[in-house]
């Protein structure tokens, strides 16, 4: 579980203020939501962070969930796994209301674990990030040879993409021979 | 897809090349067009950079097996040369496989074509022959080497394929005026002291630049006289030319001439000026610089007609 209150303190002002209190604008309580992924862990979020993300800020900007409601409906985001989708929460966490840098260091260095953070980040729109992730999959095959890039993105061979579609050409002529089977069925 | 799209879009332009020919389907995925001016280097391990400032990606093919794979990086205090090196028994048609190929993937442009003729001793025309098909529509071609055959000078000079500047910085062994095509617009010529009087007003050229000329300043007084009386030259948009005499340079060259000395002037070299700028007018009122430079330690004549209106 993320910590909200993590992100909140870091996102706040390295000199604290010294205006007097009863001078102060009455300061705006933050709203939460929650969303979770694949292994349906719960991740606690402030709009403020969820900012970074086009496709969830476009969700919760008409919601005006309380805090209960957000509570009670997170967002599901099944095609992501608990522990990619905890990564983007705290990337969003740390760059709650600042600039980002140009190069991000802190990005898996793990393939398979990079590729779907990608994914994830592409499918919720966070546009720094994915550009972040783009570039450090670009940088994996930097003077890299046609082969050594196929091996490196696990990209299959022609050999293997051909037999992959005839395999799913295949399926798809026994589906439309069982379609018609039944379709035959039904009407006798 | 828009992921793969994203990555495809950071690749530099030879991780671009390679990761199409991984398969069939990533050949399918890179179709997107991306738009390239390239280097071009003819010598014996030739080379092809791109022009993506500041740091250039670059491919050499060389015959010696122990360099394939290196790198051979050239810092330059604004640009920077990142070139892989790969082991060919044929370097050249390596290199010219790589361009089709990039040409069909990207819709490349010659950006700049250097042909250096002592790598190929006696062998030019050849040279010239197994590429010039190739290469077409260069923007830029220069042409290096000392010492080298006249007609093997003359025969690049005939047969490549080039539309806009042309560089000469090789000599010959017989010091004879060369046949440049009048239809490129700018022309330097480092090694000039072929050229005579003649040669030079008969050039069409926009842009000259000429460099170790035995041309005095009396010349020059004949060559401006002939652009004001617009005899010669009425293209001229810039023109340079090393200063055999500084000394008399007022005297000679623009003897009989009505001039206006100009206190001050903009532009490329305008700080290098030390002895004008001198406005001359052409017969149909419009008017020319001239001015002495010095750059980096020569003194040179540049002459630099206004835009007609």
């Amino acid at each position: 579980m993320s910590s909200t209150e993590q992100g909140t303190s870091s996102a706040a002002p390295a000199e604290p203020t010294t205006a007097p209190e009863s001078a102060a604008a009455p300061e705006v309580p933050e709203s939460f939501y929650y969303v979770h992924g694949k292994d349906k862990v719960v991740h606690k979020v402030s709009a403020g962070a969820l900012q970074h993300s086009a496709l969830i800020h476009g969700m919760i900007s008409n919601l005006g969930y309380t805090e209960e409601q957000a509570k009670a409906n997170p967002f599901p985001f099944e095609n992501i796994d608990g522990d990619i989708l905890q990564m983007v929460v705290d990337w969003c966490n740390q760059h709650k209301g600042k600039p980002t840098p140009p190069e991000d260091t802190n990005l898996p260095k793990q393939k398979e674990k990079l590729f779907d953070l990608v994914l994830a980040v592409n499918y919720l729109e966070i546009k720094e990030l994915l550009t972040y992730c783009c570039k450090q999959v670009a940088m994996m095959v930097k003077g890299k040879s046609p082969e050594e890039i196929r091996e490196i993105w696990m990209i299959p061979t022609d050999a293997e993409d051909e037999a992959a579609e005839k395999e799913a050409k295949k399926r798809a002529g026994k589906e439309a021979a069982g379609e018609t089977a039944a379709a035959a069925g039904d009407a006798k | 897809m828009v992921a793969i799209q994203e990555v495809l879009n950071i690749l530099e332009p030879f991780d671009y090349i390679n990761f199409s020919q991984a398969s069939k389907r990533c050949r399918k995925l890179s179709t997107v067009k991306k738009p390239y001016k390239v280097f071009i280097l003819i010598k014996d391990s030739p080379e092809i950079l791109t022009n993506t400032d500041p740091i250039l990606y670059g491919v050499r093919w060389t015959k010696e097996k122990e360099k394939d794979a290196t790198r051979g990086d050239r810092p330059y205090p604004d640009q920077y040369h990142e070139i892989r090196v790969n082991c060919f028994e044929n370097p050249l048609d390596s290199m010219k496989e790589l361009y089709l190929y990039a040409r069909s993937l990207m819709g490349i442009e010659i950006g700049f074509l250097a042909f250096r003729m002592s790598d190929f001793k006696g062998q030019c025309r050849e040279i010239v022959d197994r590429i010039r098909s190739t290469f077409r529509g260069i923007h830029n071609l220069q042409i290096n080497g000392k010492d080298q055959q006249q007609d093997e000078l003359q025969y690049i000079l005939d047969n490549m394929k080039y539309n806009c500047r042309l560089e000469i910085l090789a000599t010959t062994i017989e010091r004879l005026p060369l046949k440049i095509p009048e239809t490129i617009k700018q022309l330097l010529i480092d090694n000039g002291s072929w050229i005579t009087l003649d040669y030079l007003m008969s050039l069409k050229m926009s842009t000259i630049e000429l460099w170790n000329t035995n041309l005095t300043n009396e010349d020059m007084n004949v060559i401006f006289k002939s652009w004001m009386e617009m005899r010669s030259l009425q293209n001229l948009k810039s023109f340079e030319i090393n200063l055999s005499n500084r000394g008399d340079f007022v005297e000679a060259a623009l003897k009989d001439i009505s001039y206006k000395k100009r206190p001050s002037i903009t532009g490329r070299y305008s700080s290098y000026i030390r002895e004008g700028p001198f406005e001359v007018t052409r017969k149909d009122g419009r008017m020319a610089t001239i001015a002495v430079c010095e750059y980096p330690s020569e003194f040179f004549v540049a002459m630099r007609p206004q835009p007609p209106v």
